[in-house]
């Protein structure tokens, strides 16, 4: 799937080359409607500016031809507000293979100056971490920049775009005055329109020129556990529809199943297997359990393994998945790729599958009245589950019904460090599209919940002489967190385990690591590492004859200051904290600690503990369901943490 | 803490410079591998704890010819065994050209299974991506990515590329994140253009390096990954490398830095006007019979309050200045601009300690977090610092004073990054090492007071607490909070007061920002979170870090390969009241710990109030660098320094059974 270019990090590159290629300035007259904004420029802002820049105006205006190609006009007017920018400017357009650049310019008019045209030339960067791919920017740099500089850019382009749809997203780092999406349809054409992620304004119609306005933007800033600045910002998604009996090359999607048809067609029969597709996909369920999870995760887990992922979108290639007979000889493909071959390997034992496309990348990119291919950037597998299979307890945030295709379980065969069975966190809740031949549906994939994504663990505690002690701690990790725990032992295992070691000894200061060893992957998709501690007489964790009962419970509960906080807190997902804790060697006096129980909106606190002999034992778990705390929610969130930490703080007297 | 400092140098030492005019007996012949994978190659299975998790580069050799004219030829051939599915990468194949294919004049790239099946990647299985298009230039990358790669099996691709241009300087870097079985890089550089090459941090029994009349060839064996350590030295300082370059003259090191140092040295007499610095020193009215050293820390005051440093001014400052371009260009300009970069403050400083009767030198150090001085690189680049080299008429070379003019620091101390390091020192007859020694800790203080209670309801902690840290402990963190946005360093400030934790800041502060030559210095009120102390609890009990803390270095591991390597001396002592909980009295403080170490002091004392605890505590840390022979005892000093720091003060409910 294509994804939007990451331009930013391209700055530096472009900086350098537009140094090389700047000639003196050469002046240049103003087009006019850079000159009205130049006109009406407000003055600057007394003291320190809150922002570097900002946004005068933004305006695209595509002309769509009655062919489905259209012309791209392209307008931006900055004024500069600080003197602490850089005194090189930057405009980056955006653009593949799909559009060609007809013309680009800029002016920049210093303070008190006429204006001046840029001279660097074009200069045209990849703008990618994509392995290959045709994704661009164009850009224009202009030099001499400083406070009270304003700064216009013009471009235009020629576009063929795969389907008759558009996408814009009004995001800006600094504050927008206006921004506008301006369309000219050919005589018939109608139009429709949807803003994410939250309804906007109505489009002022006349004729056949839509013009699409928003003003006073102001950028959300980025927040530790906050929300994604470029996914709050507002978009505009736009389908096209041409007049009846008119068949540009082009096609419009007057609904979703239009654009699942598309897809097929341009995927149609590349999930085609063959005798060793067959020969790999018999050999892997051979090894598998009996059950239907165990043999669908079979197949994935050698797709998931033995295909390396490397994504390679040029042309059409960003959405057409190579043959699986392909895939299966190279050993390396995109998602696209990888989930293709695994629909070839499940149907070659007989389990059908449909794709399903979905945005892995952020939230809310679904229009559900205007489909565009933009909405998604990742294919993941959606697998008919038998009708007479029973259905395994931890499978339940993998499942979805699907009207026309029965209840699925959704397969990421991408993410090589996530469980089949078990959605990823980044997919979870999302709006994502099964595609079917004739009738392609909508759908909400499951939320997660605090059981597939927890870390349980287990610690046993045996008290020795002189306020030493031995610990042996036993840590699982499930989903989410266990993808990361993967994630970090696959790249280094070495500085993996230098982070488990420190975390405990973070939870039992001075304490020796004397032994480790780690389960990457066990037969229920845990991460487990366990981990032997010898506490010397005397360590700090023994003080006052007192030892805490669930040692650093909270560490992988994120926490944020609130008082000042204006944006939401947002975590990755569900979470599912488990702690079972066996402190032995206890004296008869020690006492054992009351239980606690309690819950709120979304998330729930219980502890308890019972004694046999010289040991106590004690469990803490805390759910936390619910992923998003609105500013009103604050108090929740705070009981929440509250109740947590409170629950996880007893301590025994083990000393006098 | 001589000693200590001059210790670093062992760090810079170079292992080889020559300059290379050469001929043929270098020739290595790159050509592919074996297309069968070998008995010693099937036996190499992943080994995390020796770097060779991932892979291990069993070949990997280049050629370089820069002596056709404006174009250059590249020979590239690599074989690696792939050990894990991150290995795979390696796999992945991104040739820079200029053109696009047409620059491709051969290649070949196979993956050799483990069952030994062969596949081949055809050369029309690379695509050219563009990088960089302009009307001028253009940048491709010929990617490709050899299949059926998995864990086990041997990669082998090469091929030959033809360009233009030169690239100034070339770094080879001989240890990678695997281990490198052999690698050999051949340079043949353009006779037309002075050349060098200087080897840094190579084991001689593992790197050779054979020089002719027109190349230079470098192979090394079994170079293993460097692995991290806390406190290690840069990265960069411990990697084995070779830096292949061209030159502006071909002189020998000794003539380069020599020319260089006249270079400076001429600079500084064009920059300084002798009618402008008379003036500014009529300005000063120092004194007469005032002991050079004192007349030298007047004038260098008199910069700091005068003249603005460009390089340092706050976000305010800066957003007020006026931008339209001052030539500054010599002394005389600074003084009538009163501003002037970092290096114009120097200049500027070392022109009047002249005209005041010392000698003043230039001198230019590295950032020694990032790299150390190499001689044997002839470039003026790898310097990230000036200073000032002052000394009373006729006096010795262990008398040179590093001042850092302008900066704000006081007279006689430099930033800690050029610190422990070998600096550069310019002057008329040529060129010179000088040390430059870490200030000592009692420069780098900080003294922090905090004051910890209980909300009315004991359900919440809350700590007021401030920071004053000179020198080098407070240098880093007060330079960047000047430089950001108020909103941003409004942000910052309630991190570093607790909300990085969670904390509920109330209120803070950073008194003195303004004053670019003040200590750092800090003030917060801060909810540091709950108490967990219920109606059961008879006994309470915390311990007393928390965000105000500066903790002892975490050296977990109990052997060390690379020395540690810490930032500057540091003392620090810190002042505690803690209030008991409502209802609840303290107990008995706990003992005292006194430790001494040849690294340092420690002492905590607790002692009972009317109302609570209070805590002195002070801790030194003295060394910059610590070598692994003497790292057990530096380990032992920081362990028990983190175990005193977690000592616990208890509480006793008010007329609970003890």
């Amino acid at each position: 799937m294509i994804r939007r270019p990451t331009i930013a990090r391209t700055a530096a590159l472009v900086a350098g080359l537009a140094a090389a290629l700047f000639a003196p300035p050469a002046r240049a007259g103003l087009p006019e409607w850079a000159k009205a904004v130049a006109q009406s420029a407000p003055e600057l802002p007394e003291g320190m500016p809150e922002w570097p820049s900002r946004t005068l105006l933004w305006e695209r205006h595509v002309i769509v031809s009655p062919d489905g190609t259209w012309k791209i006009d392209d307008r931006k007017a900055e004024q500069y507000l600080s003197n602490r920018v850089d005194d090189i400017a930057f405009h980056f357009f955006a653009y593949d293979d799909t559009t060609k650049i007809k013309r680009s310019k800029g002016w920049h008019v210093p303070p008190g100056e006429r204006a001046h045209r840029d001279v660097a030339g074009a200069i045209d960067v990849a703008v990618s971490d994509t392995f290959l791919t045709d994704a661009k920017a164009r850009a224009i740099a202009l030099e001499g920049v400083k406070k009270g500089s304003l700064v216009f850019y013009e471009v235009e382009a020629e576009a063929k775009p795969y389907a008759l749809a558009m996408r814009e997203s009004f995001f800006d780092e600094v504050p927008v005055a206006a921004a506008r999406y301006v369309v000219d349809l050919p005589p018939g054409w109608s139009l429709h329109h949807a803003w994410l992620p939250s309804a906007g304004p109505e489009p002022v119609r006349s004729g056949s020129t839509w013009t699409f306005e928003l003003k006073e933007l102001s950028p959300v800033k980025a927040e530790r556990l906050g929300p994604d600045p470029f996914a709050v910002a507002p978009e505009l998604v736009l389908g096209l529809t041409p007049p009846a009996g008119a068949a540009p090359p082009t096609p419009a999607f007057r609904d979703w199943s239009d654009l699942g048809r598309w897809w097929w067609s341009i995927a149609k029969g590349r999930d085609a297997g063959g005798p060793p597709i067959q020969k790999a996909a018999d050999d892997a369920i051979s090894k598998a359990g009996a059950g239907a999870i165990e043999r669908i995760r079979a197949v994935t887990l050698y797709v998931r393994d033995r295909v390396r992922y490397l994504d390679r979108e040029v042309g059409i290639g960003g959405y057409q998945p190579r043959p699986a007979t392909q895939v299966f000889n190279e050993l390396y493909g995109d998602c696209k790729d990888k989930g293709t071959l695994l629909r070839a390997m499940l149907a070659a034992e007989g389990y059908l599958s449909y794709p399903i496309l979905v945005k892995a990348s952020r939230p809310d990119t679904v229009a559900e009245s205007v489909p565009d291919l933009e909405a998604f950037d990742h294919f993941v597998v959606g697998v008919v589950w038998p009708k007479d299979a029973p259905e395994p307890e931890d499978l339940a945030s993998s499942l979805v019904d699907v009207p026309g295709a029965g209840r699925l379980v959704v397969i990421d065969a991408t993410d090589e460090y996530a469980w089949p069975g078990t959605l990823p966190a980044h997919l979870a809740g999302k709006r994502a599209l099964v595609v079917m031949s004739e009738a392609s549906v909508l759908v909400t994939l499951p939320a997660g919940d605090p059981t597939t994504h927890r870390i349980a663990k287990t610690a046993v505690t045996t008290l020795g002489a002189a306020g030493s002690a031995a610990v042996k701690l036993e840590v699982k990790l499930y989903g989410a967190p266990a993808e990361v725990a993967r994630v970090e032992c696959a790249r280094s295992a070495v500085d993996r385990r230098k982070s488990a070691e420190d975390d405990a000894r973070r939870a039992w200061p001075g304490a020796n690591v004397k032994d480790y060893a780690v389960t990457a992957e066990s037969s229920d998709g845990a991460y487990t590492e366990t981990l032997g501690l010898d506490l010397p007489a005397g360590s700090s964790v023994v003080q006052d004859g007192v030892i805490s009962l669930f040692a650093s419970a909270l560490q992988d509960s994120a926490r944020v200051s609130l008082t000042k906080r204006a944006v939401p807190v947002v975590y990755r997902g569900p979470l599912g904290l488990r702690y079972d804790a066996t402190l032995a060697g206890v004296p008869a006096t020690a006492e054992t600690p009351k239980p606690e129980q309690i819950a709120g909106d979304g998330w729930s606190v219980v502890s308890s503990f019972d004694r046999k002999g010289d040991a106590i034992h004690g469990t803490w778990r805390f759910d936390r369901t619910r992923a998003r705390f609105e500013p009103a929610a604050f108090p929740e969130l705070k009981q929440m943490w509250a109740a947590a930490s409170r629950a996880a703080s007893p301590a025994i007297r083990v000393g006098p | 803490m001589a000693t200590t400092w001059k210790l670093a140098l062992v760090l810079a030492a170079v292992a080889a410079a020559t300059a290379t005019r050469a001929s043929k007996s270098t020739a290595i012949e790159i050509k592919p591998g074996p297309a069968a994978m070998s008995e010693a190659e099937k036996a190499i299975v992943s080994d995390p704890a020796t770097g060779a998790q991932h892979g291990v580069v069993l070949l990997e050799e280049t050629a370089r010819n820069d002596n056709l004219g404006a174009e250059y030829q590249l020979e590239y051939h690599l074989r690696a065994k792939i050990l894990s599915a991150e290995g795979r990468g390696l796999a992945d194949v991104a040739i820079p050209v200029n053109h696009g294919m047409s620059d491709l004049m051969t290649w070949w790239g196979r993956t050799i299974l483990p069952d030994g099946r062969v596949v081949e990647l055809p050369k029309d299985g690379l695509k050219a991506q563009a990088v960089v298009k302009t009307s001028s230039r253009e940048s491709y990358e010929l990617k490709g990515a050899l299949p059926g790669v998995v864990p086990g099996a041997v990669v082998d691709f090469g091929y030959v590329v033809r360009g233009e241009g030169l690239a100034r300087l070339n770094q080879v870097y001989l240890q990678f994140r695997w281990p490198a079985r052999m690698i050999r890089y051949r340079w043949i550089p353009n006779t037309f253009f002075p050349a060098a090459y200087v080897a840094l941090h190579t084991d001689a029994a593992k790197v050779t390096i054979k020089a002719d009349r027109t190349s230079v060839l470098v192979s090394a064996v079994d170079q293993l990954p460097v692995q991290n350590e806390p406190y290690m030295p840069p990265k960069h300082e411990l990697l084995a490398s070779v830096s292949f370059y061209y030159t502006e003259a071909n002189e020998s090191l000794e003539d380069y830095w020599n020319l260089t140092a006249k270079r400076v040295e001429t600079d500084l007499k064009e920059f300084s006007n002798a009618g402008a610095i008379r003036d500014a020193i009529h300005e000063m009215a120092i004194p007469s019979g005032v002991p050079m050293q004192e007349v030298l820390r007047t004038a260098y005051d008199w910069i700091g309050t005068n003249i603005k440093n460009t390089g340092l001014e706050s976000a305010e400052e800066e957003e007020a200045a006026d931008k339209k371009d001052k030539d500054t260009h010599n002394a005389k300009t600074v003084l009538k601009a009163k501003e002037g970069s970092p290096r114009q403050l120097d200049f500027l400083f070392a022109g009047i300690a002249r005209a005041l009767g010392a000698e003043a030198q230039i001198v230019f150090t590295t950032d020694r977090s990032e790299r150390y001085w190499s001689t044997g690189l002839k470039t003026l680049d790898q310097f990230g610092y000036s200073f000032v080299a002052v000394r009373g008429p006729g006096e010795g070379d262990d008398k040179w004073i590093l001042v850092d003019a302008g900066s704000g620091l006081p007279y006689g101390e430099v930033p800690w990054r050029a610190t422990g390091t070998m600096g550069f020192l310019s002057g008329a007859k040529g060129w010179a090492q000088v040390g430059v020694p870490p200030s000592p800790p009692a420069k780098n203080r900080s003294e922090t007071r905090v004051a910890i209670s209980f909300s009315d309801d004991n359900e919440t902690i809350q700590a007021k607490w401030s920071r004053i840290a000179l020198g080098a402990s407070g240098m880093d963190m007060r330079r960047w909070l000047r430089d950001l946005d108020p909103p941003k360093r409004k942000k910052e400030l309630d991190t570093l007061c607790g909300a990085r934790e969670g904390g509920e800041v109330s209120a803070a502060d950073l008194p003195g920002l303004d004053d670019d030559s003040a200590p750092f210095q800090i003030g917060c009120d801060v909810e540091v979170g709950e108490s967990n102390l219920t109606e059961s609890i008879g006994r309470y009990s915390l311990t007393l870090l928390g965000v105000w803390s500066e903790e002892a270095p975490d050296l977990p591991e109990a052997t060390r390969t690379f020395p540690v390597i810490f930032e500057y001396p540091r003392a620090e002592t810190d002042s505690i009241d803690v209030a008991a909980p409502h209802g609840f009295k303290p107990k008995d403080p706990p003992a005292p710990v006194t430790l001494r170490s040849p690294y340092g002091s420690y002492q905590l004392t607790v002692s009972k109030t009317a109302t609570g605890y209070h805590v002195e505590r002070s801790f030194s840390l003295l060394p910059v660098i610590v070598k692994p022979p003497d790292y057990t005892v530096l380990k032992q000093y920081v362990d028990a320094v983190r175990k005193a720091d977690r000592t616990a003060v208890a509480f006793d409910r008010v007329g609970a059974a003890p």
